[in-house]
This record gives structure tokens, C-alpha cells and sequence, in this order.
């Protein structure tokens, strides 16, 4: 496997914010982060809130420009927005254009990529079905419950049939059903050799799905590796393992 | 380009499932026809003012749509965080911003036929039509004015974080140069030394929305405007939109977004 | 997400508030509009405009008033006009506000019809080269095929009328400007036709303004020029005459012109009438306060010496062109 060209790459990544008071030093939320990613992976990208994981994940979509360091999205640096051609992303949490269709909306978003509109239209309904919204479809989205709103999100994710996923926490909020849901999609894109990079601080179901997780921690990266090789070289569950890298007595917690 | 017209289609739709544009033209047709029922002075034609105050009310009805909606735009992306999907699919900062252009001018320019063929119903109904081919130009001239006003919103929106501050920005400055600009450089003669080489450069370099005013004409049913110098308006509508959108291309481009 | 949704609440808050406003704002204004000629029968129309109007503009609605009235002598000139910044502008004296040094010139070149007045205008119009001057540069010169360049005046008997919505509109902001309903009353009689509505203006006017002689002297020409009806206009000059006496202690040169005026249509009618010592006493007494004495002396001679009435010599134009009613100021 690791012969292969990396789908995802991050090198020396740093990101700084602007401070908000003048004579403040600027908020450093990344730093010197380098990742790689392969093609066909589940990559969990763990840490507790405010480790860095949004901000690293705007840098890959164009967001935010990186203070230091380079990534790139199938060896395209992210500053082209072409990289985002085969990329499909979940924001951490959106609302959509509230006075848009559902199916209006997919339609808008397959334009962007150029879809045909024939093609288009056999995603859509196919996306709508696979999320349980095709029932739902021809009401604008104000009406839409929360659950349902996400849903949206990961259509349009797919949208494009991407070969890389990017979901920010994409089950944070939902209740225990749409987990499970989320969960079954992800295993499925798996199966269908699709790459999936997101990033949670849920260690259940983590556990259950990645290949292989990081976790980082004060914007620096702490740990990379297998699930089963983290276990077995820590000699705890993720959980523990978590705990402990970032600096949280395990005796106590186990 | 395909792009552009995507982001473009989904502002006109906005624009018509929002209640704004809606309630403007009821509110001029409701006005004009009440006026137009008035009865001033027994049987004497009277239609001059008429026409005044329909366009009076085109003029402020567009401007407010075109303002609102152009200032709106951007922020209401953010605010919303759709532009976080938006600009992880691949379209670049520069398509945005074109896009939300395009659809806002196209999208005003739509409302704009709309009242401008109410204004030559009226007219016709009237029993006092004016010439169509004036109404025509009228129309194109005032739509090329909202192209510079709908970029300079636009630009706007990115300098100002309020949609409001904008807004009330934009509308300062567009009745500002609609009302003064056109004698600034008379103003700037009466005024000797730095001042008046300064409101001379500032003549220079504000766009001269007023030129794209033919009301007067339309009112007292003047000849047409003749096609070179209905030309030149429309270069010149072009160069300061183009400006515009560049200078609000570059502060968007390196803008950060986080969510 | 509190915050955004609130956010959003109060931006629809706002959005609704300003709809609402501005839709009520266009149900009162289309009511007034509506019921304002309607209303006019049911009640005396006494002083009725310093209810909603006064409360809800105060006293700057003197300016939109003057606004308006500016605005209809656009109209006649067909949107040619000079901005407060076009200072080398060359003032139309022959603009709308003017017209009773019109009918003075008229009634002393004995000319009624409106003949005189537009060979008038049309010799002002040509050596008048206008307020805009040349382009100052290339804007100026662009912007000039968008603008009315051309200094005309609507007088084909019809298209004045286009005038006059502005001068109600005045009326009702300002109803004790006197000069708007002599102007208003002058287009309707004189150029349109319709002296009945003329005379429905002046009376209007009276109403607000019971002791404007103008308003008054006004009303006796209407009597006198257009309904033949000689006591009713002596009767209405006496009264015009009173008020200006009670008014005005001596004569200056503002209050000398109604009193020129109404001294000479009197004058005027009498000597049609054949009354050729009344005809006398007045053009005496307008010697008095002309500021060409002489042409009047002249004609008070011929009628001494019972000579046939003859032609008005053409020096005599002149008489009483002081500073009459000007435009009203920008
Ligand atoms: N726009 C911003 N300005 C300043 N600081 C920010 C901004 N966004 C995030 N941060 C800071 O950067 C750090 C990383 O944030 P984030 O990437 O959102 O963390 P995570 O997604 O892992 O919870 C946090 O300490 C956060 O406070
Ligand atoms: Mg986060």
C-alpha cells in the first residue's frame, strides 16, 4: 500500500489566525501537521474540540490559506480549485439555500461540476433515495428538519460521485438512529472503494469503521496508525488511548 | 461560464420566490393607477406627471432591488455558511463573485422589463403612449446603470461586514452621484486652489450615473437618444462594472473563511 | 445557531416592518390622493390642508410647496432647466411665474391674444443661448445627448395643461401662495380656455387667502375679459383695492405693480365701456405710480382732446415693467 500515491497529502501545515485585539500574538490552531492519506482508506482525524481539525480541513478546501506548510488533494496543490473536482465534503454544521428544493438544490451543485443534465437527474434521484428524502424533495428547505437538513448535506456530498470524502464531524447532532445511518453510508462508500477522511471526537464509532486514525491535539499531531496496531502498541482501547495523548490522567479514567 | 449561470439561476430564483420584488411593483402599479384616476382639473390631458411619478417609482423600486439584493448576496452565504459547500466544489472565488453579479443584474434587469412594460401599458392606456423606441432605450440605459450599482454593492458587501451599512451605503453614494455628480466639475471651477483640483479628480473618476437618466426625454417626449452616444453610455457602464468586480474579485480572493 | 436564527428573526422583523411602512405609507397617500377632489364638495374646503399635511411636514412643506411650483415651469419648458449649479444661467423671464407682466404688456400693447406672447417667447428662446453654454468636457459633452438641451415652451393650447398638477399639488402643500393660484388661474383662462375651473382655482385661492388683492384683482379680470360682466369686476377691483390700501400704507416698488395693474385693466375697461371720464381718473392715477409716466400722460391727452382711440404707440409696451412677480427662487 504504501507504493501508492497518496490521494490526501499535508505537509508541514501551519495555520495561524489574526489575533482579535491588536498587541495579541496571532491564534496558532495548526501546527506543523503532515498527513497522508490513501486511496480506499476510512482516516479518522481525532481530537477534542479546538485541537485544529476544521481548520485543517478548510485549508483543503481553499478556506483558509495555510501560514506555512502545503497540502495537497490528488497531487494538485488545494489552491487550485480544480483539486476540489473529485472531492465531496460535509461541513461540520450548514444550512442550506432556504428557499431551494432539495432536488433544486443537487441540481444547482451538479452544475458546478458540469454534470449533464440527464446525468444529473439520475444522481439525484438516486442520492435522494439513498438519504430517504425523495419523499420530500419538492419542499423547500425552511420546512426541513435538522436531521433531514444533514441529510441534504451528505447528498450533495456525493453529488459528484467523489472519489474522496471529506465530512466534518458528520454524525455531531444527530440522534442515535441518524448515527447509525451516517455510519452505514460511510461503511458503504468504503465498499465501494471510495476514500473517506473525517474527522470526529466520537471514539465508538471511530473504533468500528476507520482503517486508520490521527490524532491530533493543540493543533500538533500526536499519533498516526492503524486502530488495531494503536491497541495493541498502547495496550488499551482507543478510548484510553485517546485520553491519555491528550494529557488526561487514565487511571482515573479506566 | 457554465458555473457562472448555475450560481446565476439560483439568484434569480431567490429573487422571485422573495416576497421584495413583489410588493414594490404592487405598490408602484398601485400608485400610478390611483394617481391616474385622479381627476385634477376637469376633462384636460394631463399625463406628463403621470409618467414623473411611475418613474420616480421605477427608479427607487430598482434601485432598492438592486441594492438589497446585490449587498445581500455574499454576506447572506456566509451568514447562512452555504458558501462553505459552495466553494469546496470547484469553482473558483473570481466564478462567485461573477455569478452573484450576473444573476443579481440579470435578475433586477427581469424586474426592471417588468415595470418598464407596466409604464408603457399605462402609457398606451393612457391614450398617450410613448415612443416605444425611446422606452426602450430608457430601459437598457437604466439597466446598465444597475450593472455598475449592482457591482459596486457587491464590492460592498465584501468591505463592510453589515449587509444594512452597506445597503445604506450604497444607496448614499448612488443618490449622491444621481443628484450631484453631473456639476461637480461646476462646483470645482467656482472653488480655486486644492479643492477644487481634488473635486475635479473626484468628477473624473465617480461614475456618472446620472448620464443613464433619460426621464426627462421619456417625460416630455423628446426624440430618441442617438445610437452613438447610447453606445458609448454602455461602454462606459461596462468599464466601471468591470472595475468594480475586479477590486471585488481581489478582496475576496485572498479572503479567509473559517467556519 | 441561537444567535444566527435570531439574527435571521430580526432581519424578517425588519424586512416586514419596512413593507408594512411603506405599504401603509401608499394606502394614505392613494386615500388622500383619492378623496382630496372628492372631498372638496362635502366640505367648505376652508383651511382644510393644514390638517394632515401641516402635522406631517411642518413648515418645510413651504419648500416642497416652492419645490413644486418650480417644478411645473420644468414642465414648461419641457424638462429644460438649470440646476442650482448652473450659475451662468440666464434667467426665462417669461417663465411660468411671470405671467402678469405678460398680461401687462398685453393689456398695454391692447393685445389679448396670445399672439404677442409667443412671438415673444419665440424671439427670447433664439437670442437666449442658454444656460448650458459649451461642454466643459467629455462628460459633459456625453451627458448632453441624455439631457433636454433645447429651450422650448409648451404652447400649443393643449400640452399646458401638463403644468398644472404641479401647481395643485403646490396649492394643497402651501395654500397661502398666493402666486401659485394667479399662475394656475392664468394658464387655465388665458391658455386653456377654462375659465370656469380658472375662476374654481382663484375662489380656492380667496378662501385661504381672503385679503390677497391679487387674488381679487384677478378675479375682476376674469369678470371683466371673459364674462363682459363690468359691475362685477369694478366691484371686485374696488375690493382688490381696499385690501391693497388697508395693506399698504405708501407705494414701493414691490407693492407699486398690483396697484399699476389693477389702475390700468380698470383704466382699460372703462374706456372700452366709453366711461371716458372714469377712463381718465384712472390712467391718471396710474401715472402716479407708473414708472413711465409719459406714455400714460400721452394717452390720458388723446382721451382729453376726444380723439378717436388710437393705436398704442409702441414705446408704450413698456409700461409698468417693473419687477414683477419673478420666478420663484431655487
Ligand atoms: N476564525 C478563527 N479565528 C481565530 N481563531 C480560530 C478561528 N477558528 C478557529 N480558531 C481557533 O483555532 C483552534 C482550532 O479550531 P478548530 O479547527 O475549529 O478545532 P476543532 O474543529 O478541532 O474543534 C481553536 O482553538 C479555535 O479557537
Ligand atoms: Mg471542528
Amino acid at each position: 500500500m504504501w507504493g501508492v500515491e497518496p490521494i490526501l497529502r499535508i505537509e508541514h501545515l501551519r495555520v495561524e489566525y489574526p489575533p482579535n485585539r491588536r498587541g495579541e500574538l496571532p491564534k496558532v490552531a495548526v501546527k506543523d501537521l503532515s498527513l497522508r492519506v490513501y486511496p480506499g482508506e476510512v482516516f479518522g482525524f481525532l481530537g477534542p474540540n479546538g485541537a485544529g481539525k476544521t481548520t485543517t480541513m478548510n485549508v483543503l478546501l481553499g478556506f483558509v490559506h495555510p501560514t506555512g506548510g502545503e497540502a495537497f488533494l490528488f497531487g494538485v496543490n488545494v489552491k487550485e480549485p480544480i483539486a476540489r473536482q473529485r472531492i465531496g465534503y460535509l461541513p461540520e454544521m450548514t444550512y442550506y439555500y432556504r428557499f431551494l428544493t432539495a432536488e433544486e438544490i443537487l441540481r444547482f451543485y451538479a452544475r458546478l461540476f458540469g454534470l449533464s443534465s440527464v446525468e444529473a437527474d439520475r444522481r439525484i434521484q438516486r442520492l435522494l433515495k439513498l438519504v430517504e428524502l425523495d419523499h420530500a424533495c419538492r419542499r423547500p428547505l425552511k420546512h426541513y428538519s435538522k436531521g433531514m437538513q444533514q441529510r441534504v448535506g451528505l447528498a450533495q456530498a456525493l453529488i459528484n460521485d467523489p472519489d474522496l470524502l471529506i465530512l466534518d464531524e458528520p454524525t455531531s447532532g444527530l440522534d442515535p438512529l441518524g448515527r447509525m445511518k451516517v455510519r452505514e453510508i460511510i461503511q458503504r462508500l468504503k465498499n465501494e472503494g471510495k476514500t473517506v477522511f473525517f474527522s470526529s471526537h466520537e471514539l465508538g464509532e471511530v473504533e468500528t469503521v476507520c482503517d486508520r486514525v490521527a490524532i491530533v491535539h493543540q493543533g500538533e499531531l500526536k499519533v498516526e496508525g492503524r486502530v488495531e496496531e494503536l491497541v495493541r502498541s498502547h495496550q488499551a482501547n482507543l478510548e484510553q488511548v485517546f485520553l491519555r495523548i491528550i494529557g488526561y490522567p487514565t487511571s482515573l479514567a479506566a | 461560464m457554465k458555473r457562472c449561470m448555475a450560481l446565476t439561476g439560483v439568484v434569480i430564483r431567490e429573487l422571485y420566490r422573495r416576497k421584495d420584488f413583489y410588493v414594490l411593483f404592487v405598490l408602484t402599479a398601485l400608485i400610478t393607477l390611483l394617481l391616474a384616476s385622479i381627476q385634477f382639473f376637469e376633462d384636460l390631458r394631463m399625463v406628463r406627471y403621470l409618467r414623473e411619478v411611475t418613474l420616480l417609482l421605477i427608479w427607487i423600486s430598482a434601485l432598492v432591488i438592486a441594492v438589497v439584493t446585490a449587498a445581500r448576496q455574499i454576506p447572506a452565504e456566509r451568514e447562512s455558511r452555504t458558501i462553505f459547500p459552495l466553494l469546496a466544489k470547484p469553482v473558483s472565488r473570481g466564478e462567485v463573485v461573477m455569478g452573484k453579479f450576473l444573476g443579481v443584474w440579470l435578475a433586477t434587469g427581469l424586474a426592471l422589463a417588468v415595470f418598464y412594460g407596466f409604464y408603457l401599458l399605462v402609457g398606451t392606456f393612457q391614450g398617450a403612449p410613448s415612443s416605444w423606441l425611446l422606452g426602450f432605450q430608457a430601459f437598457w440605459l437604466h439597466w446598465m446603470m444597475l450593472a455598475v450599482v449592482v457591482s459596486m454593492a457587491i464590492l460592498g458587501s465584501l468591505l463592510f461586514s453589515a449587509p444594512s451599512v452597506n445597503s445604506t451605503l450604497c444607496f448614499i453614494v448612488v443618490t449622491g452621484i444621481l443628484l450631484l455628480a453631473g456639476h461637480l466639475n461646476i462646483i470645482a471651477g467656482s472653488m480655486p486652489g486644492l479643492w477644487g483640483a481634488l473635486l475635479y479628480g473626484l468628477y473624473f473618476a465617480l461614475p456618472h450615473l446620472e448620464l443613464f437618466d433619460v426621464r426627462d426625454l421619456l417625460i416630455h417626449e423628446h426624440p430618441p437618444v442617438a445610437w452613438g452616444a447610447f453606445a458609448v453610455a454602455g461602454l462606459y457602464a461596462a468599464v466601471y462594472t468591470t472595475l468594480f468586480l475586479i477590486a471585488a474579485w481581489w478582496l475576496f480572493r485572498k479572503k479567509p473563511l473559517s467556519t | 445557531m441561537v444567535a444566527i436564527s435570531q439574527k435571521a428573526f430580526i432581519d424578517v422583523n425588519g424586512r416586514t416592518i419596512f413593507l408594512t411602512g411603506a405599504t401603509l405609507l401608499t394606502v394614505a397617500v392613494s386615500l388622500a390622493a383619492w378623496l382630496e377632489p372628492r372631498s372638496e364638495t362635502w366640505r367648505g374646503g376652508r383651511a382644510r390642508a393644514e390638517g394632515l399635511l401641516a402635522t406631517l411636514l411642518g413648515d418645510g412643506r413651504r419648500l416642497f410647496a416652492n419645490h413644486f411650483f418650480v417644478k411645473a415651469d420644468v414642465y414648461l419648458h419641457s424638462g429644460y432647466y438649470p440646476s442650482i449649479f448652473d450659475q451662468a444661467r440666464q434667467a426665462c423671464d417669461h417663465g411660468i411665474g411671470s405671467n402678469p407682466e405678460h398680461t401687462e404688456s398685453e393689456i398695454a400693447a391692447d393685445t389679448g391674444s396670445c399672439k404677442s406672447g409667443c412671438e415673444h417667447h419665440d424671439h427670447e428662446a433664439s437670442h437666449e443661448s442658454g444656460f448650458l453654454g459649451p461642454p466643459r468636457d467629455w462628460i459633459d459633452r456625453l451627458g448632453r445627448h441624455f439631457r433636454v438641451t433645447q429651450h422650448t415652451h409648451l404652447e400649443d393650447g393643449v400640452s399646458e395643461s401638463e403644468i398644472l398638477p404641479w401647481l395643485r399639488v403646490a396649492m394643497e402643500l402651501d395654500p397661502h401662495q398666493v402666486e401659485v393660484y394667479t399662475t394656475a388661474a392664468y394658464w387655465l383662462g388665458r391658455r386653456l380656455g377654462k375659465v370656469n375651473q380658472a375662476e374654481a382655482v382663484l375662489r380656492r385661492g380667496l378662501r385661504s387667502n381672503p385679503d390677497s388683492e391679487e387674488i381679487l384683482l384677478e378675479l375682476g379680470r376674469l369678470a371683466w375679459e371673459h364674462r363682459r360682466d363690468a359691475e362685477r369686476a369694478r366691484h371686485l377691483w374696488n375690493a382688490a383695492e381696499r385690501v391693497w390700501q388697508r395693506k399698504y400704507l405708501s407705494v414701493n416698488a414691490t407693492n407699486r405693480v398690483t396697484l399699476a395693474r389693477m389702475l390700468a385693466l380698470r383704466a382699460q375697461m372703462e374706456e372700452t365701456l366709453g366711461h371716458t371720464e372714469e377712463a381718465i381718473r384712472y390712467w391718471s392715477r396710474l401715472q402716479e405710480v407708473s414708472p413711465h409716466p409719459e406714455a400714460v400722460a400721452r394717452r390720458v391727452a388723446a382721451l382729453r382732446s376726444h380723439l378717436p382711440q388710437t393705436p398704442w404707440p409702441a414705446d408704450a409696451k413698456s409700461i409698468g415693467q417693473g419687477p414683477g412677480p419673478s420666478l420663484p427662487s431655487l
